[in-house]
């Protein structure tokens, strides 16, 4: 048998690659490296929906991340020689869309009609364009008797914390993935400017809602938690909801806020509406 | 039944929670699936029912009504009141009586099964607590059982397809079979062997190549399948981290990526860490492949100076003895009822 580690996409970019992640996972990826991570991203949030759309029953698991998907199936429904075939397939179905979103096509990711569908003979559902989820997110920046790293980054890029602050609000962020500890979404990219390395030495407890800045990314912390990131504001929000938290409940669903391919604003509150947000 | 000690760590376990990964939910379960799988077919109930994880022993808890257990996994001396009593058999834990797991001589997780259903809250659709994340277990906190825990029962126990209503052996069903087997030659053959996870100091698990293993050079992976690697003190149900002799380094900068269960991971010191149940979604070490899912359960009773090697494995091979595993549980489960009456 040859070497069934590794898998190239006939596609005309060659950019989407699907490699083993265990016996019962795969991962695919796309190459960044002349389309850019944003790019990369998306068609990752493009496959995602597209298998979601088409749910196969032998699905356990998808976790997209930055230029990855992970996809866990089940041992008992299929192998990964099937799992491998029906993923080509989809890579190679939604090949032109591909190909004319790298190639800055805004309309490539509409429906495609019925007519075509039958033409090609698709095998595939191809789900609708990426809708921009946008959240605003408030952040108070200077909350009083609050851990915070904001100073010491002002001082160390020799920039006000006004500028800090505006440079950080200004931007438009995308969730590039979540993971690390559920609710927590790494957002891209980060002003160059206020770029700078984790903490040599992590805090062992980072508190609920700090918004954190570490390399080219920034994220909310969703809970209490050890971390290495600087930070730089509070949130008063929540970031997961939780369906039900009764002891003997049947269901206890919870949902994060923030999902791989929405997008992100900071906006900046003062200390008292951050005080009179979080009692309400 | 009350809790009377906890040793290291107690808690409800399952098969764990399927589907919400992509939320940063880890996936969780029993480590020692396998142990769990038994224990729950010992007694009768369907396949995720809760266990008690009991992790290197020192479990004591009282009955507050009679109840039918069964205890799995690790060697350890298990005690009713003060008669000593054996692993992998239905129990009769009388009320009053107290049950004591001691610390194994081998293995490190046991697993406890009750013919009732335990009653536990359920997050994401499993009972299953998780300490870093603050998720699931009694009072869905993410701790574990503590002293003082009174655990209590679902009124109706929760019956497989092929145990009787009653809970009495289906007596006539049994004879049939009895008969069958007695007559027939072969009936040496269809002996059903009990599905237990092996325990050994040393275990040789097999792995499949697969994320970042190309950029490997064969001097690597020559010192990754040539070492017998020690568990150190960094083992839990998030992953095991290994000592022994650097494999080197590969000098990539990964973006983060879902990470399997049992993928091991190659830190920067050129030393593995193979990632389990309770694992983070997403991460970015490089990892050179992960632990076939038939091997996982053997590292659930690995413990701080357990040794391992590695083994490469293909993915045919894989899923065959995965398959092959729970055929063998499947063929336990339903011949159980007749082993259960000979006792």
């Amino acid at each position: 048998m040859a070497d069934d580690s590794t898998m190239m996409i006939e596609n005309d970019n060659d950019i989407i690659e699907i490699r083993t992640a265990s016996d019962c996972s795969v991962i695919l990826y796309v190459d960044d490296t002349t389309i850019g991570l944003e790019t990369a991203n998306t068609i990752i949030e493009i496959l995602t929906r597209t298998l979601l759309a088409n749910k196969p029953d032998w699905l356990c698991e998808y976790i997209p991340s930055y230029t990855s998907l992970m996809i866990e199936f089940s041992l008992y429904d299929i192998d990964h020689l099937g799992v491998n075939a029906f993923l080509r397939q989809l890579v190679s179905d939604l090949s032109t869309q591909i190909t004319d979103f790298v190639a800055e096509k805004p309309s490539a990711f509409k429906r495609i009609d019925s007519e075509q569908n039958t033409a090609k003979n698709h095998n595939v559902e191809v789900p609708i364009s990426p809708s921009k989820r946008m959240h605003r997110i408030p952040v108070c920046y200077e909350l009083s008797a609050a851990e915070t790293d904001l100073s010491k980054i002002a001082q160390e890029k020799k920039m006000s914390k006004e500028r800090v602050i505006a440079s950080h609000s200004e931007n438009t962020y995308r969730v590039y993935a979540t993971g690390f500890m559920p609710g927590f979404a790494y957002l891209g990219e980060l002003p160059e400017a206020l770029s700078q390395p984790r903490l040599s030495k992590p805090r062992l407890k980072v508190p609920k809602g700090a918004v954190a800045i570490a390399d080219r990314q920034t994220a909310i912390y969703p809970d209490e938690s050890p971390g290495g990131w600087h930070i730089i504001g509070y949130t008063p929000l929540d970031l997961l909801f939780k369906a039900s938290d009764k002891v003997g409940s049947e269901h206890g669903d919870i949902e994060a806020l923030l999902k791989t391919g929405d997008y992100v604003e900071f906006y900046p509150i003062t200390e008292s509406e951050y005080l009179g947000w979080a009692s309400s | 039944m009350k809790i009377l000690a906890t040793g290291l760590s107690a808690r409800f376990t399952d098969l764990g929670r399927v589907g919400h990964q992509h939320k940063g939910f880890t996936q969780s379960g029993a480590l020692d699936r396998n142990s769990h799988l038994l224990a729950n077919s010992i007694v009768k109930v369907a396949e995720n029912n809760p266990t008690i994880e009991v992790l290197l022993g020192g479990f004591k808890a009282v009955a507050t009504q009679e109840l039918e257990i069964a205890v799995t996994g690790a060697q350890s001396i298990i005690k009713i009141g003060d008669i000593c009593q054996p692993l992998n058999k239905q129990l009769v834990w009388k009320k009053g009586e107290t049950l004591q797991i001691m610390e194994p001589s081998l293995g490190a997780r046991n697993y406890i099964a009750c013919r009732h259903r335990f009653k536990t809250a359920m997050f994401l659709n499993s009972c299953c607590a998780v300490t870093r994340e603050k998720t699931g277990g009694l009072n869905l906190d993410g701790k574990g059982l503590q002293i003082g825990d009174e655990l209590s029962f679902e009124n109706k126990a929760l019956m497989t397809a092929n145990a009787s209503t009653s809970g009495v052996p289906d007596i006539a069903k049994l004879a049939h079979e009895k008969q069958i087997n007695q007559s027939d030659p072969r009936s040496a053959l269809k002996k059903v062997s009990l599905p237990t996870t092996r325990l050994a100091k040393h275990y040789t698990v097999r792995l499949v190549l697969g994320y970042q293993h190309a950029l490997f050079d064969h001097k690597m992976k020559a010192r990754f399948f040539n070492q017998r690697f020690s568990v150190s003190n960094e083992a839990s149900n998030m992953g095991i981290r290994l000592t022994g002799e650097s494999i080197g380094q590969v000098s990539v900068k990964l973006y983060s990526e879902g990470i399997a269960n049992g993928a091991v991971q190659i830190t920067p010191s050129g030393l593995p860490i193979i990632m389990l149940a309770e694992r983070q979604t997403i991460g970015g070490y490089p990892k050179i492949g992960s632990i076939i899912a038939n091997d996982l359960p053997e590292l659930g009773q690995c413990r701080p100076g357990s040794t391992i090697q590695f083994e490469e494995c293909d993915l045919l091979t894989a899923r065959k003895e995965w398959l092959l595993r729970q055929v063998k549980m499947n063929r336990f489960r339903q011949n159980e009822p007749q082993t259960s009456v000979d006792e």
